[in-house]
């Protein structure tokens, strides 16, 4: 593996639009040594996706302004340089439901809303160790 | 005469004219102090927001080691702080959250605020000692659930189950019986939070004993009931009840298939309410002895009565799609047949 493509599998991309849940999982990722990039909605995020190379990770949230996760998903599966970027998604305890849509939309993974850091890093890990 | 009249009348609009003046001076200085107050109390919140957010979000791992103290009038911010970070996580993180409260005097805090604080104060105060599970609140916290205020009681019941489940459900039951204030699903929220295994057994006590005016008030709270539980109490309201919407309800919860020949003498019954939820629970728990009846209440002049038949019928594990077909084409009913060919639709894109 290059030097580039590890770093790169260091990073993460959160996309959730809580302000609070966003500062806890940038702190929680950062002391891990992963460098993380953020966006707090979903016009923003597809912004990024343009812009950025792909991340190691990406973290979603389901609920977002503008677009929302399920559709940011199809968008991210678009592109060819994204298409296998892992994504977990953040999805409220209330809209389980959402689980299986999200897996179906291409979403490797699930963590639900409010989490277990120590869970949500384990998921993390098994795909940006 | 002429000139004494417009000289009084100038005299009274000058001295007018003055009182308004400052008046609306007054009013400006007056804007400007409050404004001055928010945009400093704002300050002060985002001072404390930008210490105390990576802190926190560090004790949901571990509790630092040096922690600064929080003046008495940044106790609500921090504590509305806290409790959003407690509401994102759970577990192990929480408990951690509560040690940070607990070593910087929080709850005891959280416990004065709800004594003495203004309404805010004692909502914030309320939800950080549900969370930190303050038991020594607890008749503090009791008191606020009397209180006319249905945010202010609602928030307090949350707090008490939040603070043990099991005495909660106890004493909170007869409140929710005569709290017709309280909003049933805000109700319902809560129990569901509490979970089945707490509150079970109090509501169902609740139903079995309530009087027949209360039991459309409560009944609704039995589908958060573990079935097993429910079961008893469904089957003698089933059987003696007449209230249309309490019949409802416990059609809905119904699970025992011994009860099943009174939900079949329910499909008959004059009111649609009790006619569309026996005809779901037909769906559920029916046997091929029910494709009879069902086909029938195909027939009845409730759209919605119909549209349940038919689904009930093509939940039926006897029937199958070349059954429903011939409903579809045969039944004397245009209506019927309309309805199942809606249904046969419906199942072809699921």
């Amino acid at each position: 593996m290059t030097q580039s493509s590890e770093a790169r599998t260091r990073t993460i991309l959160v996309i959730e639009d809580d302000q609070v849940v966003l500062k806890l999982l940038d702190h929680m990722f950062t002391r891990r040594g992963y460098s993380v990039s953020s966006a707090a909605d979903g016009r923003a995020a597809c912004a990024m996706i343009e812009d950025i190379e792909p991340p190691g990770l990406v973290l979603l949230d389901v609920m977002l302004p503008y677009l929302d996760g399920f559709e940011l998903i199809r968008r991210i599966r678009e592109r060819p340089d994204w298409a296998d970027v892992p994504i977990i998604m953040l999805t409220a305890k209330a809209q389980e439901r959402n689980v299986v849509r999200a897996l179906d939309a291409g979403a490797n993974d699930y963590v639900v809303k409010p989490f277990k850091p120590e869970e949500l890093i384990a998921r993390v890990r098994r795909f940006v160790g | 005469m002429d000139t004494v009249v417009p000289g009084v009348v100038a005299v009274a609009a000058l001295w007018a004219g003055r009182v308004l003046l400052v008046l609306v001076v007054i009013l400006i200085a007056w804007i400007l102090l409050l404004r001055g107050r928010s945009f400093r109390r704002h300050a002060r919140a985002e001072r404390l927001r930008v210490t105390w957010q990576p802190l926190l979000a560090e004790a949901v791992e571990e509790v630092p080691a040096v922690l600064p103290a929080v003046d008495a009038a940044d106790a609500y911010s921090f504590l509305l702080l806290w409790n959003y970070m407690q509401e994102s996580v759970r577990d192990a993180a929480t408990e951690r959250l509560n040690e940070l409260a607990c070593a910087i005097g929080m709850d005891d805090i959280a416990l004065q605020r709800v004594r003495h604080g203004n309404v805010q104060e004692r909502l914030v105060a309320l939800t950080a000692l549900g969370h930190l599970r303050g038991y020594r609140a607890w008749d503090d916290v009791e008191r606020l659930t009397l209180m006319d205020d249905v945010v202010l009681s609602l928030c307090a019941a949350k707090a008490l189950f939040r603070i043990d489940v099991g005495r909660a459900a106890g004493t909170l039951m007869p409140l929710i019986l005569q709290r017709r204030d309280w909003p049933p699903a805000l109700i319902a929220s809560m129990l569901e939070e509490a979970g089945p295994d707490a509150v079970s057994i109090p509501i169902a006590t609740a139903v079995s004993a309530a009087p027949v005016q209360h039991l459309p008030h409560i009944v609704r709270f039995l589908e958060l009931v573990h079935a097993d539980v429910a079961a008893p109490v469904v089957r003698r309201l089933l059987e003696t009840s007449d209230d249309a919407n309490v019949l409802a309800v416990c059609l809905r919860v119904c699970t025992d298939p011994d009860d099943l020949d009174t939900v079949r003498r329910l499909l008959d019954d004059p009111r649609q309410p009790v006619r569309l939820n026996a005809a779901i629970t037909l769906g559920r728990l029916g046997t091929d002895e029910d494709r009879i009846p069902l086909t029938r209440a195909l027939g009845d002049p409730e759209w919605w009565v119909r549209y349940r038949a038919a689904r009930a019928l093509a939940s039926l594990p006897t029937v199958d799609a070349t059954a429903l077909d011939e409903i579809a084409h045969r039944h004397p009913d245009r209506y019927a047949r309309d309805m199942v060919t809606q249904v046969i639709a419906e199942e072809a894109l699921s």
